[in-house]
């Protein structure tokens, strides 16, 4: 077999589809009338299909996992990082929420621990700091709400709009009359809720005023 | 595809195990062969296709963004079945053939509990024998005929993964092929 060692090459172009179509005619010419070449073309395409055979090899199951298991510890962080990535209308929600409640909370805490507060819309009403109370005396006319803030409330006078106790209660006097609501607020929740409503009025408000 | 992979590479870069999860099982079948066809042995090939992974997720910072991750990730793996070749002790396993045994394994020598179906024999045994003839070759040529036949790499890219030029990836190649077909056909005589 001394045959042109350019067919061997043809015969892995063949096989690697990387021949060209004037060698595929060479080759095949050459092929018909050797029968050596014949041979070694048949082995050479018989040893790339049983080494094309890649699919059948396959990790074995459970690879994935048993990798996974080896790595080091992730970055508590990045699990987080990758949480709010996946869950956007939740982060902004969470987000919402952390603002929201840091605002409130924050009030609520420094209310438990201020000094009473009153708002009686320039009446005279008398606080006595050692009981936290705020007395309305007798006579005496808020001529508009009344909210107290970290005390109870005494009215023995009148009290034209409503009256808010916050963190405190508030005691009425056989004299005392109060025209609008009286609320007392204790709970966060409570809270809560007295600010939103109090947002809501604002804005009332402000369409009513324009 | 190539951009998915581009992403994923950057999320691991920040530490994301879970983008690295999906790495693992894009490629863990082309890793495992490399190990495999190298090695010759399904545990050492799990071993090191594990080793391979593990290291590639160490030293993601060292990847160039700029080159195929799977070009990086098969560099890894052939240089670690290479090392393992080299440091090999003298292990026995029930997949490694027994010496002067013409390709016969310990397991022909282990009873088969079930009777396998006819054709599953045949792939078994096909599978089987290019497997013994490919761990015949040296390293070096064991390399290149794997990467050949792993998925469509150019030879370019077998260039890139062994790091040695593409004329010598042709020649390894070639005479891999040829040193397999004159084997397979020896035998068949």
């Amino acid at each position: 077999m001394n045959c042109d060692q350019k067919y061997i090459l043809y015969m892995y172009n063949w096989v690697d589809e990387t021949i060209e179509p004037i060698e595929k005619i060479e080759l095949l010419q050459h092929v018909k009338k050797c029968a050596g070449c014949q041979k070694q073309f048949e082995e050479i395409k018989k040893t790339d299909q049983l080494l094309d055979t890649h699919r059948a090899i396959k990790a074995p199951n459970g690879f994935t996992s048993k990798v996974m298991d080896r790595l080091p510890q992730e970055k508590s962080s990045t699990k987080a990082r990758r949480w709010f990535k996946s869950h956007p209308l939740l982060t902004a929600a969470v987000v919402f929420l952390v603002l929201m409640s840091s605002a409130i909370f924050s009030e609520w805490g420094n209310n438990q621990n201020n000094p009473i507060s009153v708002t009686a819309n320039g009446a005279k009403v008398q606080i006595d700091e050692e009981q936290d109370k705020v007395i309305v005396p007798e006579g005496e006319v808020v001529k508009g709400d009344l909210v107290v803030r970290n005390g109870d409330v005494e009215i023995a006078g009148k009290v034209e709009g409503s009256v808010t106790v916050i963190n405190g209660s508030h005691y009425l006097a056989s004299a005392g009359h109060i025209a609008g609501d009286s609320e007392e607020i204790h709970q966060v929740t409570e809270w809560v809720w007295y600010k939103i409503k109090e947002g809501v009025n604002t804005m009332g408000g402000l369409f009513t005023s324009d | 595809m190539d951009i998915t992979i581009k992403r994923l590479v950057r999320l691991v870069k920040k530490g994301d195990q879970k983008a690295f999860e999906e790495l693992v099982d894009i490629y863990k079948d082309k890793v495992y062969h490399i190990c495999y066809r190298m090695l010759g042995n399904s545990h050492e090939a799990e071993d090191m296709a594990q080793e391979a992974f593990l290291r590639a997720y160490m030293h993601i910072e060292r990847f160039n963004e700029e080159h195929k991750f799977s070009t990086w990730l098969y560099r890894i793996a052939t240089n670690l079945t290479i090392d393992r070749l080299r440091k090999k002790k003298p292990d026995y396993y029930l997949d490694a053939e027994v010496a002067g045994s013409d390709g016969l394994t310990l397991y022909s020598q282990v009873a088969v509990a079930e009777q396998l179906p006819e054709e599953k024999i045949e792939t078994f045994e096909l599978q089987d024998r290019i497997q013994v003839e490919i761990l015949q070759l040296p390293p070096k040529y064991r390399s290149a005929i794997t990467l050949k036949y792993l998925e469509e790499l150019s030879l370019k890219e077998i260039s890139n993964i062994l790091q040695i030029p593409v004329s010598t990836v042709k020649t390894r190649i070639h005479r891999g092929r040829e040193a397999l077909r004159k084997r397979l056909n020896d035998l068949d005589c």
